[in-house]
């Protein structure tokens, strides 16, 4: 097990250098000289030539990119070109918010996607089942943030039952999470139902059926087990998928997390803080993928290791 | 020799066979009927958008500022008193010119590369699938995000950003698909015939790989058509001289209290687009490739 995980390390790091590669090379596939466009039009040549002396844009790509990634090393992201607040630090402030969002996103998703996926695959072709395979396509056809505005429309200026923004209470979260975890739920209704056709129809839940166990028990305690494996696996992509929607839900509804820090600074085109943000985003999305295949390995014993 | 040129032409018509019954079995399967007439509707509306539109999209009109839907403007109007229906009528041409564009290059990217990939394996191989997966890392709006704030607004930097970031997945499939289709005896025919990688690739190997790929691509229309929409409301997609369903979400935002309309018919316009791509989607899934049927 321990040469599986740290193989699966191993497996990483080319990746990771990878990704410090293709966000290095944002910086160059400006049109023009970088320290240009951070300054703007109306520069002076003279600021231009001093910023790119302070950026030491004057040496070589590679010599640069050694730079910045031993400055990366030792937790040194560079500063922000707004307020020249470090970018680690003031990013890593605003996680919490967002994986607070990010976990009630998948709470919702998987409520409602486990459910209604296993209903539709014990009724198929039943009323239930169209209904529940209508309810996923929709899900997955909705874009998130037109959802987060009807949601504010009906919940917030109508019903007043929920607050369109802010943060710091569960009401807060509900609106966001419903948002961002309408699509996943779409797609985790869609995996559950097939993966529990495929597990139904394999002979041992035949031969449990054949012991007259009873329908619940061959449903819950034999079919389900085997059926939720491989929605885990989707667990890690819908992190990431989380992770790009949170940009415009968090704007949608004002939710001071790192997905709308992001897009201000984007507007503002603060370039250390995006490929700060850039590189966080991908690192994450990398260590929940490990999580999620460690664990995987983990619970299915027919994974092997070497 | 003549043994496995017979081989060749069989799986040839195989193919050829394929390509005819598919649209005749598509017509019998209901989800890819209904997904067939919801994106025959909205190409017909795109193409026709200037004789179906009642009214001239740009056209401004205060007095009318913010009218509810009625007899004379069926979907209302927004603050500047144009026609919201006129509006998503012109608005459906861009958004199914960039769905459409954007996974033609997305396509022809992850094409090339997982063809590579699979065929010549190796280093090559492992070095294009680590790019493919450091490129996965990153979530697509956010690099899409990105490239846009380093090349600045406009459709044109739109496509560029979504066609960049969206490649990934096609890599991945078609590699699959060349790993398994490599092996083959008809592959080992075509070689044992001499003949070059180029014609195998893209003569033998290629055609085959067509099923999955026309699934992929029909399923995967709807996620430009949905980003840009998203970068288009966050103010990056199109100018304001130009008619997107995302930006009128965008503009219709602030006035979301007062006229709900302003916001509720584009996204609705965006979500009956995006369902009848993934109801064909599913169809042809259904159709092409029975193994993954639901």
């Amino acid at each position: 097990m321990y040469v599986y995980i740290l193989k699966r390390l191993m497996q990483a790091i080319p990746v990771l250098f990878l990704v410090t590669i293709i966000v290095f090379s944002m910086m160059f596939i400006l049109p023009g000289c970088p320290a240009r466009t951070m300054l703007g039009e109306e520069a002076t040549p003279q600021e231009v030539a001093s910023l790119r002396r302070a950026m030491g844009l004057e040496r070589p790509i590679v010599v640069q990119y050694a730079e910045w990634v031993g400055n990366l090393l030792r937790g040194d992201f560079g500063r922000s070109l707004q307020d020249g607040r470090l970018v680690f630090p003031t990013l890593i402030s605003r996680l919490p918010a967002t994986i607070e969002l990010l976990i009630a996103s998948l709470i919702v998703s998987f409520t409602i996607g486990i459910p209604i996926g296993i209903i539709s695959s014990l009724r198929r072709n039943k009323p239930s089942d169209i209904f529940a395979r209508i309810f996923a396509l929709l899900g997955i056809s909705m874009p998130n943030f037109w959802v987060g505005l009807m949601l504010i429309l009906i919940f917030s200026y109508h019903l007043q039952w929920l607050p369109a923004t802010g943060r710091g209470t569960i009401a807060n979260l509900i609106l966001p999470a419903i948002a961002l975890g309408t699509a996943s739920a779409g797609l985790i209704t869609r995996l559950m139902r097939s993966t529990m056709l495929e597990v139904i129809g394999l002979d041992y839940i035949r031969t449990a059926r054949a012991k007259g166990l009873r329908q619940s028990i061959v449903v819950y305690k034999h079919a389900l087990k085997n059926a939720l494996l491989p929605v885990l696996t989707v667990v890690g992509l819908q992190m990431g998928y989380g992770l790009g929607g949170s940009v415009i839900t968090e704007t949608v509804f004002a939710y001071p997390g790192i997905g709308r820090f992001a897009y201000q600074r984007l507007m503002q085109r603060d370039f250390p803080m995006i490929m700060g943000n850039l590189l966080l985003f991908a690192i994450m999305f990398i260590v929940i993928n490990i999580i999620i295949d460690i664990l995987y390995g983990f619970l299915d014993p027919r994974i092997r290791y070497d | 020799m003549e043994k496995y040129e017979d081989k060749l032409k069989a799986v040839s018509a195989d193919v050829q066979g394929l390509r005819t019954g598919t649209f005749k079995r598509l017509l019998r399967n209901p989800t890819a009927l209904i997904g067939m007439i919801i994106i025959g509707f909205a190409v017909f509306v795109a193409i026709f958008a200037p004789y179906l539109a009642p009214y001239d999209p740009f056209a401004m009109s205060l007095p009318r500022s913010h009218e509810p839907p009625s007899l004379e403007h069926p979907l209302g109007t927004d603050f500047f008193g144009r026609d919201i229906l006129s509006r998503i009528i012109h608005g459906t041409r861009i958004s199914l010119v960039m769905g459409v564009i954007v996974v033609a290059i997305r396509a022809g990217i992850g094409i090339i590369l997982g063809l590579i990939a699979g065929f010549y394996r190796g280093i090559v191989e492992s070095f294009i699938m680590r790019f493919t997966d450091a490129v996965i890392a990153f979530p697509a709006i956010v690099l899409a995000l990105a490239i846009m704030a380093f090349r600045g607004q406009g459709l044109f930097n739109v496509m560029i950003a979504l066609s960049v970031v969206g490649w990934t997945g096609y890599a991945r499939l078609v590699r699959g698909e060349v790993l398994s289709l490599r092996e083959r005896e008809y592959i080992t025919a075509a070689r044992a015939l001499g003949m070059r990688d180029f014609r195998i690739i893209f003569r033998h190997i290629l055609p085959n790989c067509f099923a999955s790929i026309v699934i992929f691509a029909t399923v995967g229309i709807a996620a430009p058509i949905i980003s840009e929409a998203g970068l288009s409301f966050l103010g990056l997609g199109a100018r304001s001289d130009q008619v997107t369903w995302g930006f009128m979400l965008s503009t219709g935002r602030q006035y979301l209290r007062d006229a709900w309309w302003t916001v509720t018919f584009p996204g609705l316009a965006i979500m009956v687009v995006v369902l009848g791509f993934n109801l064909l989607g599913d169809g042809l899934r259904d159709v092409l490739d029975p193994r993954l049927r639901e």
